[in-house]
């Protein structure tokens, strides 16, 4: 692959020094430090390098344990003269042709943003993520019994979603760029999940959500890109040939979102109205079928909707269950109600495509979904005054 | 042996004479009408009687009734003289009913279909308004100068622009021909319509209608505000009749010649999502809007025709009226103006989720589309916060032409002319 990332794990509490074969996990493509980057004199600092193209980083994306000294050598392999910068850990930096330089770096727990001060509008961005362990998908553990834990709680597992957003995004787009459209069709649903359950964040950034999941008539012609323009491509066209921008565009998007995602406020009343609004997504938009015209996954798209809504739910559960237990019981059971709605339709970790459902059999789905949304809106109500 | 002949082949071997109206190449007889100018009939300028005739077609700057029936048709026809004719019948027609008299003229012939279809009979004139509009599809089709009148197609009578998050369904939108019958009675209302559509049956035929149940705008000072399916006022900050030099600037059409005292009308059926809509916290819901839900006052305000503020602040330096609200959008810079004369509807319920089919079928009548509706609607469609709980399902522009006097018809000036 013309691309790869490295990929350093660790657990919450520990600290691990790494050994010269290094580890990794998560994602679909692994990476092992390659052992000429190790540095002999320097056994306890991470060593990565970054090689540095005409016009985009290998590594693009980078995750190293935060808040320890990693050394971060870039090398100028390309023929242009590369600035390049991480911004908030080092100021702009040209590299001529052929040329290297080493950093130490210690990174807080949140994604940088890493670009080339030159190509930066041509794409040449890469995400350095400070990283925590980014394995779980869902809340684990006793949710906090108050506001301030559930809002810490629900904000930990969005920046995850995040972080794995990015990893899914990378894998997919490196599908399409590949041209393996067998992959990339696989990926496209399983990617578009860690989007889907945190969508209405990504909305309240105005400009991301459209560049990321436009659909072809809810943006002026020409600017449609994303998803659903490589969707479109992939499933009508069957190929991937002209795609590589958009696919380049896409990883930098959700690379911007998950820079941004790490400096967001939220109230509790922003939480639980997003938890709301991810059911009316699933409800209004997932339902007709018209969010996923190529692929049929909708529903994948759906589940994904639910699934969020109710991971945010459930970080206040704890808290509501003080106030009002009867309520958290009526939305638990609608939750479940949804899910019971659309196992019919699943098909190992995917679903059957959407336009083999008749009416009479989405619209149990939807009146679930308006009847979990119902119960979910009361919700708003219990939390105390922002 | 000879076949009985059947009652059905006895009315059609009699022809067509006082059963109705033959167009085509059989030509036509206006006899069969209530020709009322000649008839003697009274045509009642008393309670509840909207006039007809005059510089302008009634429905437009009438206070907006509480009943609609909308309907587009296409024209089967390729002969300009048969449009010419159905538009002289519609025009009697509609002076006939608008004056609260049936169809028909002399008794009821046991022997022929009533002229009237009767379900108005009891009812007087309801404030029964008829407005009749010609869609670009009439001038060119396809390419085709249907009526070699393609030439006379005005520039402000575009097709409507694709806008973001539209989706329309072509069976709901566009149309050669409208017809818009407004009335105080739904019943006077349907009957408009029913009637207009049975009489040009061989030549043009119903592409779709809508029927509208409450008005969504005030267009007089006189009239109090009326609210929408989202249960807020709507058209407080409307155009009003009494504001006749804003009419003359915003509605009403100068040139060309046959377009003079005419206007565009645009309409756009537009569904809610209402169950979304109906657990959205009040709170947001007068964000969305930019107004408070019961008094209809503007956010910061207390009244419902306080002046809106765009640049009020809150005591943390946020506007009062969010940058996305519905009426921030709506207003912009202030520039555009028109005249919002739409109704709530209803059509029953989506099979595909159980959920209302229910909205606001908006219609808009303005001097120039090109500068008034479609950038207004394009600011709308990308920023409005309201676009969550709304889509654009349907779309259709007409020129309405100006009004007539006694004697002529609709759309004279552009036929004959």
């Amino acid at each position: 692959m013309r691309r790869f990332y490295v990929f350093l794990l660790l657990a919450l509490t520990l600290v691990l020094a790494l050994s010269a074969c290094g580890s990794s996990s998560g994602g679909a493509a692994k990476a092992t430090v390659p052992a000429a980057t190790q540095r002999p004199t320097s056994t306890t600092v991470e060593e990565i390098t970054i090689n540095v193209y005409d016009n985009y980083f290998d590594p693009q994306t980078v995750i190293v344990p935060a808040e320890q000294p990693v050394g971060v050598t870039f090398i100028n392999k390309g023929a242009n003269v590369h600035i390049v910068e991480i911004l908030g850990l080092f100021e702009e930096t040209p590299l001529q042709p052929g040329q290297s330089k080493r950093f130490i770096l210690v990174a807080d727990p949140h994604p940088y943003k890493m670009y080339d001060e030159i190509y930066v509008s041509k794409g040449m961005v890469g995400s350095y993520i400070g990283g925590t362990n980014a394995a779980q998908a869902t809340p684990t553990g006793s949710p906090p019994a108050t506001i301030q834990a559930a809002i810490q709680a629900y904000l930990a597992y969005v920046q995850n979603q995040a972080n794995q957003l990015v990893e899914n995004t990378q894998t997919f787009t490196d599908a399409v760029l590949a041209g393996n459209l067998d992959q990339a069709k696989a990926l496209f649903a399983p990617t578009r999940q860690y989007y889907e359950r945190i969508e209405p964040i990504a909305e309240s950034f105005g400009d991301l959500d459209p560049q990321i999941d436009a659909r072809q008539n809810d943006v002026p012609a020409g600017q449609w890109r994303g998803f659903h323009e490589i969707e479109q491509a992939l499933w009508v066209q069957g190929t991937t040939a002209g795609q590589e921008q958009y696919a380049r565009q896409l990883l930098a998007d959700v690379q911007e979102l998950n820079i941004r995602v790490a400096s967001i406020k939220l109230t509790s009343l922003d939480i639980i109205e997003g938890a709301v609004a991810l059911l009316d997504e699933a409800s209004s938009t997932k339902i007709t079928g018209e969010e996923d015209r190529y692929s049929h996954t909708d529903l994948s798209d759906l589940a994904a909707n639910t699934e969020g809504s109710q991971a945010a739910f459930e970080e206040f559960a704890n808290y509501l269950n003080q106030k009002d237990a009867a309520l958290v019981n009526d939305v638990e059971a609608k939750f479940q109600a949804v899910e019971a709605a659309i196992l019919p339709y699943r098909r190992g970790s995917g679903f059957v495509a959407y336009n083999t459902l008749t009416p009479d059999q989405t619209r149990p789905i939807a009146q679930a979904l308006d009847a979990a949304a119902e119960a979910l809106s009361k919700v708003a109500n219990e939390l105390p005054p922002n | 042996m000879d076949r009985k002949m059947s009652r059905r082949s006895v009315l059609i071997t009699a022809g067509a004479a006082g059963a109705g109206v033959a167009l085509g190449a059989a030509g036509y007889t206006l006899n069969s009408l209530n020709n009322h100018h000649t008839s003697g009939t009274q045509t009642s300028a008393g309670q509840n009687a909207i006039p007809f005739y005059g510089t302008h077609q009634a429905g437009i700057a009438t206070p907006a009734q509480n009943n609609l029936h909308f309907a587009a048709f296409d024209l089967l026809t390729t002969s300009r003289d048969d449009v010419r004719a159905l538009l002289q019948i519609w025009t009697d027609a509609a002076a006939t009913m608008t004056s609260g008299q049936p169809l028909g003229e002399g008794a009821p012939s046991l022997t022929a279909p009533p002229a009237d279809t009767g379900e108005a009979l009891e009812y007087g004139p309801e404030n029964l308004t008829i407005t009749i509009g010609f869609g670009p599809t009439l001038f060119t089709l396809n390419g085709q100068d249907r009526y070699g009148l393609a030439a006379r197609r005005p520039d402000a009578l575009i097709d409507l622009p694709p806008m973001p998050r539209e989706e329309l369904d072509p069976d709901q939108s566009g149309g050669d021909l409208c017809v818009q019958a407004c009335a105080d009675n739904p019943q006077v209302a349907f009957h408009a319509v029913r009637n207009l559509a049975r009489l040009a049956r061989g030549i043009a035929v119903m592409r779709w209608s809508q029927l509208g149940f409450s008005r969504t705008a005030s267009t007089s000072t006189g009239q109090e505000t009326p609210r929408n399916l989202m249960g807020f006022k709507d058209g407080t900050d409307n155009l009003k009749a009494e504001q006749t030099a804003l009419f003359d600037k915003y509605v009403w059409v100068h040139e060309p010649a046959w377009m003079q005292g005419g206007s565009y009308v645009v309409t756009r059926r537009i569904r809610m999502r209402i169950e979304a809509w109906d657990r959205d916290i009040l709170g947001d819901q007068e964000k969305v809007i930019g107004r408070y839900k019961v008094s209809g006052a503007p956010l910061g305000q207390t009244r419902e025709f306080d002046p809106v503020d765009l640049n009020a602040k809150g005591p943390d330096g946020t506007p009062v009226i969010p940058l996305n609200a519905h009426i921030r959008l709506a207003i912009g810079d202030g520039t555009i103006k028109i005249l919002r004369r739409g109704y709530s509807f209803t059509d029953g319920m989506d099979p595909q989720t159980g959920e209302l089919v229910a909205g606001l079928f908006f219609i808009a009548f303005q001097q120039d589309p090109r500068t008034q509706f479609v950038p207004l609607q394009m600011r709308l469609a990308q920023e409005d916060a309201l676009n969550e709980y709304i889509v654009h399902v349907g779309s259709a522009i007409f020129a309405c032409p100006p009004g007539v006097q006694e004697g002529g018809y609709l759309g004279q000036m552009l036929f004959d002319g």
